[in-house]
């Protein structure tokens, strides 16, 4: 026997569930759009600007903070070859094409050390990024003149980051040595290292913890050192490097290839046989020379 | 003829569902009719942020940027800017590289600006540094331009697919 009052009581509450429920989801729908409650917007706009504030740090020579209302996540990723991904949150990333960051790959805080260097082989190639927490670096195995040069080129900020042998935070081994000719298994990054006896500036290979079995990276000056000290990506970045190295290295090939009324062989010469990063120890000085001589007789190159 | 209680009844509820089912239909039409011109206003302001990084982003190249002894100048290098199209075809990784940095530009050229006596002449296309074909929205810039001892000044446009 049916029923029939029980039924239409069952339908009313069914159709009051549903319909509370419709009008649940749209009013928590125009909250999370338009109050950002889950950050998304939040993050797409940080990870847009600061790609955009990367790419106003090609020029000059900055040491900043970037701080954040609250508290964040950042990741510097890298995506296969040449890409670098920054991702803000779990939500948001973009891809950082041209600009070379260097950092840890998770970035926690509200406020993070950021600082530019550029890197000259003697013309300049790029401004390198270099973005930090509070972490220590750990640089073992430099005697004390070599740990201070590479700490007095530092902004105040970043001078505190690094440390000489304590073994705190990120270690990075420095051997004044020949590096092997592949990578071995590692705990630690390695640079092999020498001075350049013409200029002071420190050149050689590195090895770092994803390299095994893999043949070390050419290095010259300390910017490439810092870029491996503060940097998880040197070993994923180092072709965007070496392609902006080729690339400003057809730049002043070129540029020269045009110059008139000056003698520009020994300069041409030089660029041309300086065509990989271990070359630019022999000819840096000679193309530094040149460029000054030219400057003299009124044609500037770089 | 008459109806029973319980007819009437669902019919009540029926109405009910069909006047909320409207209101609900009126409600999210006007909701997305709103939130679409939010959208396009941000997609905008968005698109005029990227573009103008673009334009910075350009002016910034070491791979137009001029230098003397090293040390960079507050101008373009108008040697480097009539070579730059080479630099971009060199290969195809090369192209590929500029095709990721400057994603959806068309175009990129310089007008130079000529000031003699109280003359102001806009020399059009004096510099073509980048060309795919197509046609779109431009954003501009103003720049200088350092050749040796000459100084120009110009205004650097980017064409958006």
């Amino acid at each position: 026997m049916y029923n029939k009052k029980g039924i239409e009581i069952t339908f009313s509450w069914i159709f009051a569930i549903i319909a509370g429920t419709l009008i649940f989801l749209f009013f928590i729908g125009f909250a999370a759009d338009n109050m950002d409650l889950f950050g998304k917007l939040t993050a797409m706009r940080v990870s847009e600007e600061m790609n955009s504030a990367f790419t106003g740090l090609k020029t000059g020579l900055v040491s900043t903070s970037l701080s954040f209302n609250k508290e964040i996540k950042l990741q510097f990723k890298c995506i296969g070859e040449k890409k670098e991904k920054l991702i803000v949150g779990y939500r948001s990333g973009k891809n950082l094409y041209d600009n070379l960051v260097f950092s840890p790959e998770e970035l926690n805080g509200n406020e993070f050390l950021l600082m530019t260097k550029s890197w000259n082989v003697p013309y300049k190639v790029d401004n390198f990024i270099f973005i930090s927490d509070n972490r220590k670096y750990s640089l073992n195995g430099l005697n004390q003149n070599e740990f201070d040069k590479l700490k007095n080129d530092l902004p105040d900020d970043f001078k505190s980051l690094i440390e000489r042998n304590t073994g705190n935070g990120k270690i990075i081994e420095f051997k004044s040595d020949n590096s092997p000719n592949t990578c071995n298994k590692l705990t630690n990054d390695i640079v092999y290292y020498f001075i350049d006896t013409n200029n002071g500036e420190m050149y050689g290979k590195i090895c770092t913890k994803n390299m095994e079995n893999k043949s070390p990276l050419d290095f010259y000056g300390d910017d490439m050192i810092y870029a491996a000290i503060f940097g998880d990506q040197f070993d994923c970045l180092y072709p965007l490097i070496g392609e902006k190295f080729n690339i400003m290295r057809d730049v002043y090939l070129q540029k020269i290839g045009r110059i008139t009324g000056c003698d520009k062989g020994g300069l041409q010469n030089a660029i041309t046989s300086m065509d990989t990063i271990n070359k630019i120890q022999t000819y840096f000085d000679s193309i530094d020379t040149k460029n000054k001589a030219l400057i003299g007789k009124g044609c500037n190159v770089f | 003829m008459y109806f029973k209680k319980g007819q009437l009844e669902i019919g009540i509820t029926m109405m009910t569902l069909l006047v909320f089912i409207i209101l609900l239909i009126v409600s999210l039409v006007f909701y997305f009719r709103l939130a679409q011109g939010s959208i396009k206003e941000t997609q905008q302001e968005i698109l005029d942020e990227k573009y103008s990084g673009l334009l910075d982003a350009l002016i910034n190249l070491p791979e137009l940027r001029y230098s003397l002894s090293g040390a960079e100048k507050n101008c373009l290098d108008a040697v480097k800017l009539q070579n730059f199209q080479v630099i971009t075809k060199n290969s195809l990784a090369r192209s590929e590289y500029y095709n990721n940095l400057l994603g959806d530009v068309n175009a990129i050229w310089i007008d130079a600006i000529d000031i003699s006596g109280d003359k102001v002449v806009k020399k059009k296309n004096e510099y073509l540094i980048y060309r795919n074909q197509g046609n779109g929205l431009i954003y501009s810039s103003p720049v200088s331009i350092c050749d040796g001892d000459k100084f120009e000044i110009g205004i650097l446009n980017i064409q958006i697919k």
